[in-house]
């Protein structure tokens, strides 16, 4: 799979020619099934993350995006949650139903996580730099914690990094706190960045950087980003492929560069007609009706069945599976050969 | 600048609402700038803008909420300090927020809250109040169960269709939405657009959007303000200025807003 073309700090990311990839997936999610509280919340989500590739997660909320990536690194237990189907793969190995010691082993350095933009993500009463140190000792041992904390700063493109490092975390800007969220993250040099609507909370010029930063940070540091958000334009600006869920499940996965352009599912069409940012000016917005379902419970069948405008009967008997072309671009839908949309 | 030496003179009917050289501020701080706007009817007007620009400010001032610390807000030809609470002008302007369940009454349901307001506002009976409010509640979308229900029970989206009838109840000339959709998802943000978008074509109702969504303002408005730190940087004809931006400022929220798909602009500043 190519790069889609990205202009700015242009790298080719890994050289990534054809489907072939010799290093296993950084990243691996089999038939996943995740519950809570006996509802399921996710159905039989399948996804592969390359080395150094970036790979963005679409749905609203509720659909189930942060539970898949919480997946990911282990974080499950914490919110109740549980595998209930499936598995999921860390650079190989299989972490379905890993203990919390084994996880943290790969947390930080694996697998990180950049939450979203708030206060909240980092120790009011710690200092920046004292943050910085804490997380180097543990996650990149043999490292000059001094010496390193200024370079990830770097790395982050932090302003004046030396008055940063001696901050409180409320005397910096959103912007700042979030560069400071993304070193503290790859301090350990992972392998896989999960950033789970990581730019949400700012403003678009804020977000805009951010964006570009952790799109520059892949390519730098060849590590793969995981980019989770409901918002379709920071998904396409930053990642090569995309997956889109609804309702707990993949409903399409392509390269970014063609799924928002030509969408294959019903679904992913109404999110693309639906979006100021995407339809021309004076064309009416095509929404869609009604609302998503509630987290497990579930309509049987296609879960957008019943909001679609290309449901038959066939649609409400079983949950379509997700099927790739040979193109790599899949969809789960029964019509998907016969509708154009 | 949509400014009185532009406006015409004597001739045309005055504007359904007009902003003069307004500034506004906060205990002594100032936050608002000279700003300047007219709002006919019908018309739709978009005021962009990043957190601390000074747009909700404005936009409370738009709807008396607040009084300028100079200039004026003039609603009909009148200002909002001459305009009383029992004043048939006062009706005029409404407004809707972001999070419309924080205005709502929680013990109210939704054809409760739109009949209270068709009671108090435009003195409609008690007795006939509840069935107007149903109509005007599926007029905006919301029927069956929901029209019944308590804020708590309807989702986002319901909960913001509500907001609106209660506004329409008014029978308001122009109606101001402050980030009417930015807690919404996308399938959800369509369906309130489209209903705002349907609002003035049907009833003259004159737009007045606040947002910091460039991609919502290029698609619902004819004009527009760009606002940074409390002044305006740019005004005029929304395509036009989206479209070939004059102002640094401009130039890089559209950029980072409406870039075309898979560009990523330039590198942060350093």
């Amino acid at each position: 799979m190519t790069r889609p073309t990205v202009t700015g700090p242009t790298v080719t990311g890994p050289t990534v020619t054809g489907p072939t990839v010799v290093t296993p997936p950084v990243a691996e999610i089999q038939g996943l099934a995740i519950s809570i509280a006996g509802r399921e919340i996710v159905t039989r989500v399948d996804l592969e993350i390359a080395a150094g590739e970036g790979v963005g997660l679409v749905g609203e909320s509720g659909s189930g995006k942060s539970v898949t990536c919480r997946s990911l690194i282990g974080l499950l237990g914490f919110i109740g949650a549980t595998v209930t189907a499936g598995q999921v793969r860390i650079g190989g190995k299989d972490m379905t139903s890993a203990s919390q010691r084994q996880w943290q082993a790969l947390r930080g350095t694996t697998v990180s996580l950049v939450p979203q933009a708030s206060l909240a993500g980092l120790d009011p009463l710690i200092r920046v730099g004292g943050q910085l140190r804490e997380v180097i000792r543990r996650d990149d041992r043999g490292a000059d914690p001094a010496h390193r904390s200024l370079e990830l700063l770097d790395q982050v493109r932090m302003p004046d990094p030396q008055r940063v490092l001696r901050a409180y975390p409320h005397e910096l800007s959103g912007g700042m706190r979030q560069r400071a969220m993304i070193a503290l993250a790859i301090a350990g040099r992972p392998a896989l960045l999960i950033a789970d609507e990581a730019t949400t909370a700012l403003d678009a010029t804020i977000q805009r950087s951010i964006l570009n930063l952790l799109d520059g940070l892949r390519t730098e540091l060849g590590m793969a980003l995981l980019l989770v958000s409901h918002d379709l334009a920071v998904i396409r600006s930053a990642t090569d492929r995309v997956a889109v869920m609804y309702a707990g499940t993949i409903v399409e996965r392509a390269a970014s560069s063609e799924v928002f352009i030509r969408p294959r599912h019903p679904y992913t069409a109404a999110l693309t007609a639906a979006d100021p940012a995407l339809v021309p000016r004076g064309r009416r917005l095509r929404s869609l009706l009604g609302d998503p379902p509630q987290p497990g419970a579930w309509p049987g069948g296609c879960r957008f069945a019943p909001r679609c405008g290309y449901r038959q009967p066939q649609c409400e008997q079983s949950l379509p599976p997700l099927i790739a072309d040979e193109s790599g671009h899949a969809v789960a839908c029964l019509r998907a050969e016969e509708i154009s949309l | 600048m949509m400014t009185a030496d532009r406006l015409p003179a004597g001739g045309e009917a005055t504007a359904l609402l007009a902003a003069d050289k307004v500034s506004l501020g906060y205990a002594g701080v100032a936050v608002v700038h000279g700003v300047s706007l007219r709002v006919s009817s019908g018309a739709a007007l978009g005021i962009a803008g990043e957190s601390g620009s000074g747009k909700s400010t404005l936009a409370r001032a738009l709807v008396g909420d607040i009084f300028p610390v100079r200039g004026s807000v003039t609603v009909n030809g009148r200002a909002w300090k001459d305009v009383g609470r029992k004043d048939p002008d006062r009706r005029l302007v409404q407004m809707i927020f972001q999070d419309p369940y924080s205005a709502l009454n929680p013990r109210m349901t939704a054809r409760q809250a739109v009949s209270e307001t068709l009671h108090v506002v435009r003195g409609v009976p008690r007795r006939d109040a509840g069935e107007r409010a149903g109509e005007v509640l599926a007029r905006v979308g919301l029927s069956g169960s929901a029209i019944d229900a308590r804020p708590h029970r309807l989702s986002g989206g319901q909960r913001q269709r509500a907001v609106i009838a209660r506004a329409l109840a008014c029978e308001p000339g122009v109606l101001i939405a402050d980030e009417p959709t930015s807690s919404l998802d996308v399938s959800i943000q369509a369906q309130i657009l489209d209903l705002l978008v349907d609002l003035r074509a049907e009833h003259g109702l004159a737009l007045v959007l606040v947002t910091h969504d460039l991609a919502v303002i290029k698609h619902m408005t004819d004009t527009c303000i760009v606002m940074r730190d409390g002044i305006v940087v740019e005004e005029g004809p929304t395509q036009q200025i989206l479209a070939e931006p004059r102002h640094d400022y401009t130039r890089a929220l559209v950029d980072a807003h409406l870039g075309s798909p898979n560009s990523i602009g330039p590198g942060p500043k350093r």
